[in-house]
């Protein structure tokens, strides 16, 4: 188990955004967290990466406690995240939103940059080498020296990503990674998501609202509603539980859960 | 490096803008600064100090854009830190307390105290940002300033400190301009090593994410506490080395050498220069100190004229005159969209 | 120990006459911000205009006698000339050096409010250098401009500004009354009551009136302000109009006061103004008088403790404390958290 948070709650003054929530993530697995619209995902994602510090309950990560540790701390034990709304430094370029992704894995010091050591010239070379690789590991061949501002959204998307991966993470939390994707590349990103299982073995955490990404790929799913858990299971569980439909029809139409019964009927 | 100071020769007007020529440009600026003080010429000796009084602000300058250039603090009371290198000079140095230490061994100690006194600063005001903390740091400065002129036991108050002791080297007494010259001349060299080496390291990168969007820059594994309280005292360290050399040269300080003004000065080269770039600075520096000095008639209306500039450049050119690409991209969002920044960092392959 | 009743009564009255001066001026400020999310660095030279624009006014009034004829009045002049002539610096500072900067990076407008303040102090300072220097053009040794012509705009100039200590004429004279044990001077008197005055219809203003409540929108939201139809520029510029103002009422009443003005009148003043503000709260207008008149007694009462020259310090150090441990000040208003 890699991630576990027990009684886990938020508050904003007068609002509970995540309500005494208990959740087990298992490692190499695709877990993914539903919701209608302000149940709580987002806040919940913001508590393990540390920007909030829950009011309440606690959080593990390999069996060490991290609720309340600053961003950088927890980054450094093994989990990064993306945005839901893209956030790259769009001034720099791609290599180097990379390279700054790369930072928890550098060591070199102060005086190690400005006398450029043999440490600074060897890390430094490794440290691009590797902002290379992941550059075309998530498909983004030439346009390295490119300004992050200028790639095109799914570019940038994919950008975040490698940024994510380049702290070497254990843990990935991606929220709505297939936001504002057509079908063609959806299908790419949960094929990539897939890979990132497979080949370099990291946990993912998912929040989506596209249920096809959703029913595709996640082992398990755990659906949030007024930032309570109301239902936790495998894909064909959740498209029946009568809960989890009520949840989404009672919010209204564009809830893509029109998709779960069609996926069912298929 | 050297293209940035070719490019900077851009912007001067009426100059044949070939690369031969402005290189040939550069070359020859470089070399009258080598050599002015071994001409024998009737204005030597003032030329002499105004290249030297120049550049102590270019050292001055150099250290303020870590602060503000690289890392995006607007700090308006840089001044402090010069002060503090003086003093510490001037307290260790001369008749005052009767107490001589060489010159050469208080340096890393006003570094030390300029750094520490830089990260005392940088403590307090680690969650603000723009106005709040140009006021704080502003404050600070004018506290540091009363604090010396009233502790007159201390620092003699508005006396001031005379007969301050000069360095020696190699049994060689370093007394006259020409002197303090050439030792200002190989500290801006160090100046500008140091920084430009920060820049383009993992730091700098550092200092550029946090500037850019500090929440996520936490988030990709920055310790922003660490990298804000590092520009501080890196800028500081800077500011205290000048202010000895300053004490040193001088023979003598006065509170008055460390108000308001000089905090503005730097922080107007800077802007008008170019934030964030070393030839930005040395061309502020020129501009904004040694020209009205050399303009003796108008050097009445050096601060109306600063005003007007900051406030005309902000308007039409924020990024000053020969702005880092970088800074230019922030602040001119649309203009520049297709553009990268060269020379900045590390090229990738297949592009 | 017996407590001197009518001392501490004296010296509270000193502190709600300075804090008077801070009030008026941390108003200005704090509506700015109020509007703006903007520390007018220039708010405090605008005040010192004030103190330069009364003092021509008073002193062609002696001229033409209406100052002994007719106190009052000349008083009353006095006063409209000063918070006329900063209300339209203020309008004028924003309409050429906020304005075009209202959508840029936010470092740039506080940097041009650096520039203005440092310029109209020098502007004020050289007035009458500059007119020396362009009406004495000589081209090739001969003059461009008749000598007499030189000679009257060198002067009016230096009724204006100049590098010299100007110094108003005594008005309130050193007079007062008392009440019992404790002595009130005219001149103190007057200056609270004028500032409760004016605060007190600025309240009216703020809170009755069409502009006050157009003021508080765009203090709300600027945004959602303009799409419900409200101008903003216009209400930015009467809300500077106002502010500025107000700061000429005690630039105004601080010659009258203190007797002397200079060129740099405004920088301490100014500093201290923004800590009432920040004091107070920003952008909070009941937050600024508060702030105004506590740190007018405060710095009275530090003053009694220790030595006077670290009244200045005093300040900054409550400034530099607040902005550190409380920036949304006693009466808070929440504090803008912005990507610099």
């Amino acid at each position: 188990m890699i991630l576990s948070s027990r009684d886990v709650t938020k508050r904003f003054g007068g609002l509970v955004a995540v309500n005494n929530l208990d959740l087990e993530i298992q490692e190499h697995v695709i877990h993914s967290i539903i919701g209608p619209n302000g149940a709580g995902k987002t806040t919940f994602f913001n508590c393990v990466t540390g920007f909030y510090s829950p009011d309440e309950g606690d959080i593990q990560f390999n069996n060490k406690p991290i609720a309340g540790l600053s961003p950088d701390r927890i980054t450094h034990l093994g989990i990064s995240r993306t945005y839901q709304n893209i956030r790259l430094f769009s001034n720099m370029t791609a290599i180097e939103n990379v390279l700054v992704g790369q930072h928890p894995r550098l060591k070199t010091s102060v005086i190690d940059a400005i006398l450029h050591t043999p440490r600074y010239h060897k890390e430094e070379g490794e440290a691009l080498e590797e902002a290379n690789r992941l550059i075309r590991f998530v498909g983004l061949i030439g346009l390295g020296d490119q300004l992050a501002r200028n790639l095109p959204y799914g570019a940038q998307r994919r950008l975040e990503i490698a940024r994510a991966l380049a702290s070497g993470p254990k843990l990935m939390l991606l929220d709505e990674p297939t936001a504002g994707m057509n079908p063609h590349e959806t299908a790419e990103m949960m094929l990539f998501i897939q890979n990132l299982r497979d080949e370099v073995g990291i946990t993912i955490l998912l929040i989506e609202h596209d249920m096809r990404v959703v029913m595709g790929i996640s082992e398990r799913i755990t659906v949030l509603d007024y930032g309570e858990k109301i239902a936790e299971g495998p894909p064909n569980e959740i498209q029946r539980d009568p809960r989890v439909i009520e949840a989404y029809l009672g919010r209204g139409a564009a809830s893509g859960l029109g998709r779960i019964s069609a996926t069912a009927i298929d | 490096m050297m293209k940035k100071l070719l490019s900077a020769t851009k912007w001067l007007p009426k100059i044949p803008t070939g690369p031969n020529s402005r290189r040939a440009l550069v070359l020859l600026a470089i070399t009258v600064i080598l050599v002015i003080p071994l001409i024998e010429f009737q204005q030597r000796a003032y030329w002499v100090r105004v290249i030297g009084y120049t550049g102590l602000y270019i050292i001055l300058g150099l250290g303020l854009n870590v602060v503000v250039g690289l890392a995006g603090l607007l700090n308006l009371g840089y001044v402090a830190f010069y002060a503090i290198g003086a003093y510490t000079y001037a307290l260790l140095a001369s008749g005052h307390f009767d107490i001589h230490v060489s010159f050469w061994l208080v340096l890393p100690l006003a570094a030390l105290l300029a750094g520490v006194a830089g990260i005392l600063l940088g403590i307090p005001v680690l969650r603000m940002r723009g106005d709040y903390l140009a006021i704080v740091t502003l404050g600070f400065g004018e506290i540091i300033r009363i604090l010396v002129t009233n502790l007159t036991d201390l620092t003699n108050g508005s006396q001031g400190l005379i007969g301050i002791d000069s360095p020696f080297l190699l049994g060689l007494e370093l007394k006259t301009s020409t002197h303090f010259y050439y030792m200002i001349l190989i500290f801006v060299i160090i100046a500008v090593f140091i920084t430009y080496r920060l820049d383009h390291s993992r730091i700098g990168r550092g200092w550029i994410a946090l500037r850019e969007d500090e929440d996520v820059a936490q988030m990709a594994g920055i310790n922003t506490t660490r990298y804000k309280l590092l520009a501080f005292a890196v800028g500081a360290i800077i500011g205290g080395l000048g202010g000895a050399i300053f004490a040193a040269w001088q023979g003598s300080i006065f509170p008055d050498n460390f108000n308001l003004m000089v905090s503005i000065n730097v922080i107007c080269l800077i802007i008008i220069g170019g934030v964030g770039s070393i030839p930005g600075v040395i061309i502020g520096s020129f501009a904004l100190i040694a020209l009205p000095d050399i303009l003796r008639e108008f050097s009445d209306y050096r601060l109306l004229l600063f005003g007007l500039l900051l406030v005309v450049m902000m308007i039409a050119r924020p990024e000053g005159f020969i702005p880092s690409r970088r800074w230019q991209l922030e602040l001119r969002t649309e203009e520049y969209a297709h553009v990268a920044p060269t020379g900045t960092a590390e090229k990738s392959e297949g592009s | 120990m017996e407590f001197d009743w009518s001392t501490f009564a004296e010296q509270l009255i000193n502190g709600l006459t300075v804090g008077s001066f801070y009030a008026l001026i941390a108003l200005g400020y704090s509506m700015v911000y109020g509007v703006l999310t903007m520390i007018n660095f220039a708010h405090g030279e605008i005040f010192m205009v004030g103190a330069y624009v009364g003092l021509y006014t008073i002193n062609r009034l002696v001229d033409i006698g209406l100052y002994d004829t007719n106190r009052i009045l000349a008083v009353g002049l006095t006063f409209l000339a000063g918070t006329a002539g900063a209300a339209i610096t203020g309008v004028t500072v924003e309409r050429l050096a906020y304005r075009p900067l209202r959508r840029a990076a936010r470092l740039a407008p506080l940097i041009s409010a650096i520039g203005m303040s440092i310029f109209l102090q020098e502007l004020v300072r050289l007035l009458p250098k500059i007119g020396d220097a362009v009406t004495g053009i000589t081209i090739a040794g001969k003059p461009i401009f008749p000598e007499s012509i030189h000679i009257s705009v060198v002067d009016f100039l230096e009724e204006f500004g100049g590098a010299r200590i100007k110094t108003y004429p005594g008005i309130f004279g050193t007079g007062g009354f008392d009440i019992g044990e404790i002595h009130i001077t005219y001149s103190r008197m007057i200056i609270v009551i004028v500032s409760l005055a004016t605060m007190f219809g600025l309240y009216l203003l703020v809170r009755y009136s069409r502009l006050g409540k157009a003021m508080r929108a765009v203090a709300e939201d600027k945004d959602i302000a303009a799409l419900m139809g409200i101008n903003i520029d216009q209400v930015i510029s009467r809300t500077f109009l106002i502010g500025s103002g107000l700061a000429g009422i005690a630039g105004v009443m601080m010659g009258m006061f203190y007797l002397q003005i200079k060129p740099t009148m405004g920088f301490v003043p100014g500093i201290k103004a923004f800590t009432a503000a920040v004091l107070g709260g920003i952008g909070n207008i009941p937050g600024a008088m508060l702030g105004g008149y506590a740190l007018g007694l405060g710095e009275i009462i530090g003053v009694q403790f220790l030595p006077a020259v670290y009244k200045d310090v005093v300040s900054f150090s409550i400034l530099v404390f607040i902005l550190i441990f409380k920036p949304t000040g006693i009466l808070g208003k929440k504090m803008v958290k912005k990507k610099t």
